[in-house]
This record gives C-alpha cells, structure tokens and sequence, in this order.
C-alpha cells in the first residue's frame, strides 16, 4: 500500500505531463489529413511547413527577435545587477522592488501599457516595439540571475586585481566577466526562451509588418488544428531540448 | 510536520501558477470554447476587438490590485508560518 500509492501517483503526473508531447510528435509523422486517424508514417507535414512562406518568414522573425531580445536584455540587465549589487544609492530597494513587480505582474497589464504607452509617443507597432516589450519582461529574470551569482562573489578578487595593478576594464575582463559568465549565458538563454514564447505581450505590441511564429501558430490553430503546426511543434520541441541540453552541459563545465 | 515545513513552498507554488493563469487569454481561446471567458479574454476583447480602452483598462487595474493583495497576504502569511516554525 505505502509502496504503490507514490509511485502511482507520480506516474499519473508524469503520463499528464508526457501524453500531449508524445501525440504532438507521433502525429507530426502522421500522412492523413485529420488529426485522430492514422494513416502511415511520412514527412509530409515537415515540408508543407517548409514551402509555407510565411511560415518561414515567422519562423525566422521569431529567432531574430529572440536574439535580439535576449542580447540586449543580457547587456542591460548585467549592468543593473552590479549596480544594485556594488552601490549604494537612494531608492535602491525601490528599484529592487519593481523589478520583482514587472516579473510578477500579469504579463496582460504589462502588454497593454506597452501598448498604451507606444500609441502615446506615436511608435509604430512592429520589430521596435516587439524589441522593447521583450527587453522589458526579459529584464527582470537576467538582472536576478546575475544578482544571485553576484552574491558568492569574492570581493576581495577584484581588490586583489587592482593591487596588482590591473586597470578597471582589465579588472572587468580578467575577472568579473568570467566569474559571472555562467550566469550571463543562463539569463541570456532564459531571455532567449521567454521571448520566443511570448504570446500575450507580442499580440496587443506586434504590427503586421513584423510576423512572429506564436502569432502565426495562434491564428492558424484558431481556425482548426493543422497538422503542420505538429511538425512545427516537435521541431520546436528538438530545438529547445537541444538547447536546454547545451545550457546544462555549459554550467556543469563551468564548475569544474 | 511535512505539511507545516512545505506550506511555504506550496503557498509559493501557488503564486507562481496563479499569477501567470490569471493573465492568459490564449489557452482558453483555444482549449475551452467561445462559452468561457476569462479576465484575460475580457481584457483583449476590449483593447483589441472593441476597441473599448476605458473598460479594458479599468479591467487590467482590477486585476494588477487582485494580484498586488494577493502578494501582499502571501508575503503575510510566510512571515507568520516563519514565525511559527522558528
């Protein structure tokens, strides 16, 4: 009794867990149309997403974006993490705070201020928007990332590089950019992710001229589940495991 | 004494499904039918389809202090299980 009931239980969350990823990637390689029969292995799917134009066109605004996003963020969000961490300035709680709020509000009210506020200084909705709004809600996970990597870091490292006679940007380049890179690679990836996945923020802030794949994927599946959205779905699913796998594979080499 | 240690993890666990599932409008567009909507899909229908910005906003608003109270009660009530267990 005391045996099985755990072990039960934990399968059951695990099968939820599991089930939707494995009829996404069985039914990509599905050939018949619909989308409960079976009807024989084949590709299909994989190259009618690939001679879909637009498709692609999102698929590679998306990656531009999330590139972008990601960089950008990471350079910001690094800067404000050794500020919160080194200074002390007036409001510094303050400002520690609203990071936690723009992370922990909903992701709705932050997408239409954004929008409210572009609307307002006349910016039009597209790549620049879409930038902005993603740098925003990436931010807060980047400067926290380098915040808690910050927090173990030995101060007296870069005194003693400066007794030796190190200048301010040597000091940053020997020192601090390599004690904190694990954590610059993992916001950056957490950034990467997040935007790639935006869907509430990038509706009200995306323009027409800038197409992005979770908006491309919405509009499609609104109207009916298209089988290249699976195909579409396990490449994404490769992808961010390959990824995930590659960030993982970095912070293990990191302690060694 | 399990159940006492974890609340705060669970009560954080909370949160962190709560805040997000308040503010999504696209999972039940998809998953749950034109029959049921959510804040979230009151909020875009009223910015984007209504064109409604007044009520959409006064939506948002009641959502952010929703959130902000619940926050608050959840920074309450780990100070008080803090107490307790020290």
């Amino acid at each position: 009794m005391t045996r099985w009931l755990p072990r039960t239980y934990l399968t059951l969350v695990y099968i939820l867990l599991y089930v939707p990823i494995v009829v996404l990637v069985v039914f990509s390689f599905n050939e018949s149309r619909t989308g409960y029969a079976w009807g024989g292995l084949s590709l299909r799917w994989y190259e009618a997403l690939f001679n879909n134009r637009a498709m692609v066109n999102a698929m590679w605004n998306s990656l531009w974006l999330a590139l972008s996003a990601a960089t950008v963020s990471t350079v910001i969000g690094a800067l404000t993490a050794l500020a919160l961490h080194r200074y002390r300035f007036r409001g510094k709680k303050l400002l520690n705070g609203m990071l936690f709020v723009v992370m922990m509000s909903p992701e709705i009210v932050l997408a239409i201020s954004l929008l409210a506020l572009f609307l307002l200084v006349g910016l039009q909705l597209g790549y620049v928007s879409l930038l902005l709004a993603h740098v925003t809600f990436c931010l807060p996970f980047v400067v926290i990332t380098v915040m808690a990597r910050l927090s173990g870091f030995d101060e007296s490292l870069p005194e003693a590089a400066r007794d030796l006679g190190a200048s301010d940007f040597t000091m940053t380049r020997t020192v601090l950019i390599p004690v904190i890179m694990p954590a610059l690679l993992a916001g950056w990836l957490l950034g990467f992710t997040l935007s790639l996945d935006d869907v509430v923020v990038s509706t009200f802030v995306g323009g027409p001229s800038y197409e992005i794949l979770p908006l491309r994927i919405y509009s499609m599946v609104r109207v009916g589940l298209k089988p290249e959205v699976n195909a579409l779905g396990t490449l994404l699913l490769v992808f961010s495991l390959v990824m995930l796998m590659l960030s993982q594979w970095i912070l293990i080499r990191s302690k060694r | 004494m399990i159940v006492p240690l974890t609340l705060p993890g669970v009560l954080a666990g909370v949160m962190l499904v709560l805040l997000p599932a308040m503010g999504l409008f696209f999972v039940p567009d998809i998953l749950g039918g034109s029959r049921n909507l959510l804040v979230g899909n009151v909020i875009k229908n009223q910015f984007l389809d209504a064109r409604n910005w007044p009520f959409g906003a006064a939506a948002s608003i009641v959502l952010t202090v929703t959130m902000a109270f619940l926050m608050f009660a959840h920074r309450l009530s780990k100070r008080r299980i803090g107490e307790e267990g020290a």
